[in-house]
Order: structure tokens, then C-alpha cells, then sequence
């Protein structure tokens, strides 16, 4: 990346949601409690980058996702597009920077519907923000289906879901989304339900785009074997919090969180009798209702001492690429 | 010892388009504390065998012809009450969703209990000290045994299927995609704890997963499955480090693992036939970039080496296989 300008920034970004508490514990005055999916993070997406966000399941980097794109409102903090703040953007205002931000979600089997032919399902979001006429619709379309691979493209245009391939319907799917021409794609999971074979087709596809159009993508998923193959950055999260972030390669070949270590070394290896890292952590992900207090990872910790049941840790640098959020560093 | 021998099965669906030939001609054997790893893509037919060997096939779907022995008897000519003798105290099964493998509305520790005692006559006490055993066997603290299935998270509930499938010491464990929906240190956490207990115990297992790297740490023996045949098989080791089939080598090549920085990542272009009528010869021609007319013709299951076998027509072409597999325009066919 030679120029690193970020076209996102999400500052203490808090997406909070509020567990019903029943009418008579309300009576009550129970205070309420809240899941905290997303707790006060920090990041910036650099233009042209392929950034991968990934945890567990119940860490938020969904909710993340979701935030983004403005299909979700965040409790708290800003999400700067281009310098605009997208959180306090409202109804049409908020329908507009659609445009520029789009997603693409895990099931292909579940994100299209199942009436609509192959045209109808990318004509819609042009037909939403009123992009171009008639023959500039259809050419539009045609040229997304191409860059997605789906060649020629009068072959697929009358075809409904049904009539293809799982693969194919995630190709659909990204053509719908590129072809409003945006920015920033999220793509959460996009490969996860799919078979081995197809899945690399996708990915390539994905990183085929970010180098033809530069075109900038979020990358969600829990499988970190595919993070080092696109991302050039990695974010990992845990509990609502990121908890690593820098240089897929350097992050998966050296993890400095005790947390990204045991991410690391679980991903099942295919070489045989290769030597692996130990997991060291023990038990499962917390609830992230009831946080522990300090260190959020820390009673699955290896390496816990006292600070960390007094202080939640920042995420801060450690050196050129790196940053963590752990005491183990940022007291050295 | 051979446990388990699978010999040339054919299972069928009946559908309302026609009878669907989900596994067609599928032999393989399992001795005696051994783990053989089923791996395929979705609808190559690999849970279909499983369920016809544990005889827990869809009302719709039939064993056509083939036989399946264990220790030496036959299995399929078997009335359903003498399959119930053997299921889970012989045979057994994690299945995929462990939610699916329990009653919602029993706690998990009486399901187990009435698991043992309905084939072993064991006085309740004792059902519930074994069933405090299994549980720390499996690593889940006993008190969760008074907990309903909902209670218990994904990766409790996937060991509590572990604790119900061994809960009898079968002779064999058939686990289908045992940690396809957990996350990865859930999953690392059970691959360890199955093989810790396949090490005490010497149970034989299959494994059925999509994900090859599983099976890299948990097998000895491995059948990749294509349109509802074996394609390669053989020991881990030879299928894995010197792959003769054009689709196993297309595989291994679309694998990604996260040690792997190449840039080329290939797929394999196209989907598998349509099982309904399938077309004659070798299934995987229309996706193979190496084919030739002899493929038109079925292709057996050959000894390429020893304890190595390819169901493809040129063994001898196997290094330009191998060599071209890698390149990516050589998979680009239309």
C-alpha cells in the first residue's frame, strides 16, 4: 500500500443492545443491563486495503459489520466515510450513503430472493438510488456480472437462484453489490457455506476486485486460515473488543496477545506430524453481558498477573505495524 | 483385524424426478482401532454411507445392492430390532448438530442413563455414577449433567454427544463433521479430547468432514468421495503427500491453510453431475482438466502403490498431473 489514506474511521465505536428485562422487574427499577457486542473500539480502514476482522463467534465483529454499512446504529462514538460522521446520518441522508458502503452476506442460499432472476436481483439497488437510464442500467449490469466472473452475462441474466450453483449465487450477490460502484464492500463470511472447491474462486474473485478497482473490503469471518491468502491487515476481536490488529503476516506468524496465539495454533494444520504450537487457554468465550472486570480474555488467560484483574488494557502500538491490547507489553 | 468392511454399496433416494444414485459402489474397510476420514464435498454422498452402515437412512432412500460386514457378519439383511442391539453399543455416532442427538425436554444426564440402562441392566445409581464418569471423561463438569440440552453451549453439547456416543464403549465411532459449526479453539479442544480417548480406548472411527485438515490430524486412512464414489484412497500420508487423482489434486491445491502465503489459490471450476441418470464413465470428466476419450469409460478404484488406490485411468501420468494441478490456467476449462 503506497498511499495510506483511510477512507474509514470508527472512533470508540460502542454498540450496546439492551436485554428486555420483563414489566416487573422494570417496576422494580432494575437497572438494565446490556449485551456490550461492541465495546468502544478504534480502527481505520485505509483505501484500496483488504482489512480481515476476526474472532469467535460472539465476539461482534458482525455487529461490527453491520454498523458499517448503516444497518445497524451505534450506541456511541463516530464512524468517519470520507470525513463525514455516517452515525448521525438519518433517513434519506442515511439511504443515500448506502451507495457508497455495501455488503455481502455469508448465505447466498438465504441473501437472494428466490423470485427474482439474476437482472431483477442486481437492477434493484440502481433502481433504489436512481442510478442511470434504461441502457445504462442494463450496461451496468452487464459489466458486473463480468467482473464477478459470470460470463457471458446474457446466459445468467433470466436465470433465478434455483437454476444456480452455490458458488454462483455468492458471485450473483457480489454483483449486486459492486454494481452500485462503492467504496467499501463488507463481506461477512462470504466463503463459509461454501464447498472447497469454489470457495478459492470467490476469494480470488474478492482480491481480484480490491486490485482491479481498488476496491476497499472488510473481510468478517472466523476462519483464519483464509486471512493470511487477502487480507493485508487483520484485526481480531474478542468480547466487543479488538484485541490485536496489524500485517496479516506478521500477526498470524507471530501473535503477540496470548489470545491471537491460541487463535493461531488451533486452526488445524494439513501437514501431517507437522510440529504445532500449543493451546494454552483454557474454557470457552464469556458471556458478554456480565465482563469480567480488568481484562476481558483474562480468565482464560495463560499468562495473567494482578494488573490485569485491576485495568482493562488500551489497544496500543507495538512497533511499526503492530498494535495490543495487553499488559504483558504495554508495561515493557 | 478388519472391524469394518464396506463392499461395493449402492444407496439410492427415490425422488419425484427419479431414483438418485447418492453412493454408487463404495468399498472400504476399517480394522481394528483404525481412523479412516470420509472427505467430499457437499452431496459427493459421504453421510449417506455413514448413515447406511449405522442404518439410519431417510424412509425414501434404500441399500440397492453391496454389503456391509462387521466382525464379519452382515449388517444389512439385519431386522430393525437387531440394528438397535448393535447401534450405539457396537456402532455409534456423533452426529453434526448435537442438538439433533437430544430430546429438549429431558435433562442430558437421564438421556445418557437411559441410553446405558436400555442395554445394560444397570441399577440407576449406578447409570448415574457412569454417566458422572463420562461427563469428566469428556471434559464438562458432572453438575452440568442436571442441565437441559438448550443450557449447555454449542461446544458442551458437541461433548456431551461425545459422552452419549461412548457411553457404551462401542467398538466403532462414526462422527459427522464433529466441529463444522464450533469455532476453532472449541474444535481444537474436541479433535485433542476424541483422540486422547481413540488412544485409551482403541475405538475405530470414521470421521466425516469436508475439511481435510481435520482429518490430517485425526486419521490414518483417508477416502476422498466424489458424486457418490471413492475417488483416492488410501493412507494418509500417501493420499495427502502424493495425490494420484486429478481431483485430489485439484483439492489440495484449493486448500487454504494458514501457514500458506502462495498467491495462487486455484479452484475447480464447474459442479458435480446431476445423480439422477448420471452420465457414463468417469464423474469427475466435465471438471478434469487432463481428460481424454478413454474416460468415457468407467474408471475402477486401482492400486497405484501400496495401500494407495486412484479411480482414474492414467496413474502413469500422475507427475504431469501433479505438476500442471498447481498452474491456474490449466484449471481455467469451459
Amino acid at each position: 500500500m503506497s498511499q495510506r489514506e483511510p477512507v474509514l474511521i470508527a472512533k470508540d465505536l460502542r454498540k450496546w443492545f439492551p436485554l428486555s428485562k420483563g414489566f416487573f422487574h422494570s417496576l422494580l427499577g432494575e437497572e438494565t443491563r446490556f449485551v456490550r457486542a461492541v465495546d468502544d473500539i478504534s480502527f481505520e480502514i485505509y483505501r484500496g486495503e483488504i482489512l480481515g476482522l476476526a474472532g469467535e463467534s460472539g465476539s461482534g465483529k458482525t455487529t461490527v459489520g453491520e454498523l458499517l454499512v448503516g444497518l445497524n446504529r451505534p450506541t456511541k462514538g463516530q464512524i468517519r466515510f470520507n470525513g463525514r460522521n455516517i452515525a448521525e446520518l438519518l433517513g434519506s441522508e442515511l439511504r443515500a450513503f448506502r451507495r457508497h458502503s455495501q455488503v455481502i452476506f455469508q448465505d447466498p442460499y438465504e441473501s437472494l430472493n428466490p423470485g427474482y432472476t439474476v437482472y431483477r436481483t442486481v437492477m434493484e439497488p440502481l433502481n433504489n438510488f436512481g442510478i442511470g437510464r434504461r441502457e445504462e442500467r442494463v450496461e451496468r449490469i452487464s459489466e458486473a456480472l463480468e467482473r464477478t466472473g459470470m460470463k457471458p452475462p446474457e446466459e445468467y441474466l433470466y436465470r433465478f437462484p434455483h437454476q444456480l450453483s452455490g458458488g454462483q449465487r455468492q458471485r450473483i450477490a457480489i454483483a449486486r453489490a459492486i454494481v452500485v460502484g462503492p467504496e467499501l464492500v463488507v463481506a461477512d463470511e462470504p466463503v463459509s457455506m461454501l464447498d472447497v472447491s469454489v470457495r478459492a474462486g470467490i476469494l480470488n474473485l474478492l482480491k481480484r476486485l480490491n486490485q482491479q478497482m481498488g476496491l476497499t473490503i472488510l473481510y468478517i469471518t472466523h476462519d483464519l486460515s483464509t486471512l493470511s491468502y487477502i487480507c493485508n491487515r487483520t484485526a481480531i476481536m474478542y468480547l466487543g473488543k479488538i484485541v490485536e490488529m496489524g500485517g496479516t503476516t506478521g500477526l498470524v506468524r507471530n501473535p503477540l496477545h496470548p489470545y491471537t496465539k491460541a487463535l493461531v495454533a488451533a486452526v488445524p494444520r494439513v501437514a501431517p506430524n507437522g510440529a504445532k504450537p500449543r493451546v494454552e487457554i483454557i474454557g470457552q468465550i464469556a458471556s458478554p453481558i456480565d465482563l469480567p472486570v480488568g481484562c476481558r480474555f483474562r480468565p482464560r488467560c495463560p499468562r495473567a498477573r494482578e494488573i490485569c484483574e485491576e485495568r482493562e488494557p488500551p489497544l496500543l502500538p507495538v512497533g511499526e505495524e503492530r498494535r495490543v491490547a495487553c499488559h504483558l507489553y504495554s508495561l515493557n | 483385524m478388519v472391524l469394518l468392511e464396506v463392499k461395493d454399496v449402492r444407496v439410492y433416494y427415490k425422488t419425484r424426478k427419479g431414483i438418485r444414485q447418492a453412493v454408487d459402489g463404495v468399498s472400504f474397510t476399517v480394522e481394528q482401532g483404525e481412523s479412516l476420514g470420509l472427505a467430499g464435498e457437499s452431496g459427493c454422498g459421504k453421510t449417506t454411507i455413514a448413515k447406511a452402515i449405522i442404518r439410519l437412512l431417510a424412509p425414501n432412500s434404500y441399500i440397492s445392492s453391496g454389503d456391509i460386514l462387521y466382525k464379519g457378519h452382515s449388517l444389512t439383511g439385519l431386522t430393525e430390532s437387531m440394528v438397535r442391539e448393535i447401534r450405539w453399543k457396537e456402532i455409534s455416532m456423533i452426529p453434526q448438530s448435537a442438538m439433533n442427538a437430544m430430546d429438549p425436554v429431558y435433562r442430558v444426564g437421564a438421556q445418557i442413563i437411559e441410553a446405558i440402562r436400555r442395554h445394560e441392566p444397570i441399577r440407576k445409581e449406578e447409570g448415574i455414577r457412569r454417566a458422572y464418569d463420562l461427563f469428566e471423561m469428556v471434559g464438562l463438569p458432572p453438575e452440568r449433567l442436571q442441565d437441559y440440552p438448550h443450557q449447555l453451549s454449542g461446544g458442551m453439547r458437541q461433548r456431551s454427544a461425545i459422552a452419549m456416543a461412548l457411553a457404551l464403549k462401542p467398538s466403532l465411532v462414526i462422527a459427522d463433521e464433529p466441529t463444522t459449526a464450533l469455532d476453532v479453539i472449541t474444535q481444537h479442544q474436541i479433535l485433542e479430547k476424541i483422540n486422547e480417548l481413540r488412544r485409551e480406548f482403541g475405538t475405530s472411527m470414521i470421521f466425516i468432514t469436508h475439511d481435510i485438515s481435520v482429518i490430517a490430524n485425526t486419521c490414518d486412512k483417508i477416502a476422498i468421495m466424489y458424486a457418490g464414489k471413492i475417488m483416492e484412497y488410501g493412507s494418509l500420508e500417501k493420499v495427502m503427500r502424493r495425490p494420484f487423482h486429478p481431483y485430489t489434486i485439484g483439492l489440495e491445491n484449493a486448500f487454504l491453510s494458514i501457514d500458506r502465503v502462495a498467491d495462487n489459490l486455484i479452484s475447480i471450476p464447474g459442479s458435480p453431475p446431476d445423480l439422477i441418470n448420471p452420465p457414463k464413465g468417469c464423474l469427475f470428466r466435465y471438471r478434469c482438466p487432463f481428460g481424454e476419450p478413454l474416460c468415457l469409460e468407467n474408471p475402477d478404484l486401482i492400486e497405484v502403490e501400496e495401500r494407495h488406490f486412484s479411480a482414474c485411468h492414467f496413474p502413469n501420468r500422475v507427475e504431469e498431473f501433479r505438476e500442471k494441478g498447481i498452474r491456474e490456467e490449466v484449471w481455467q476449462i469451459e
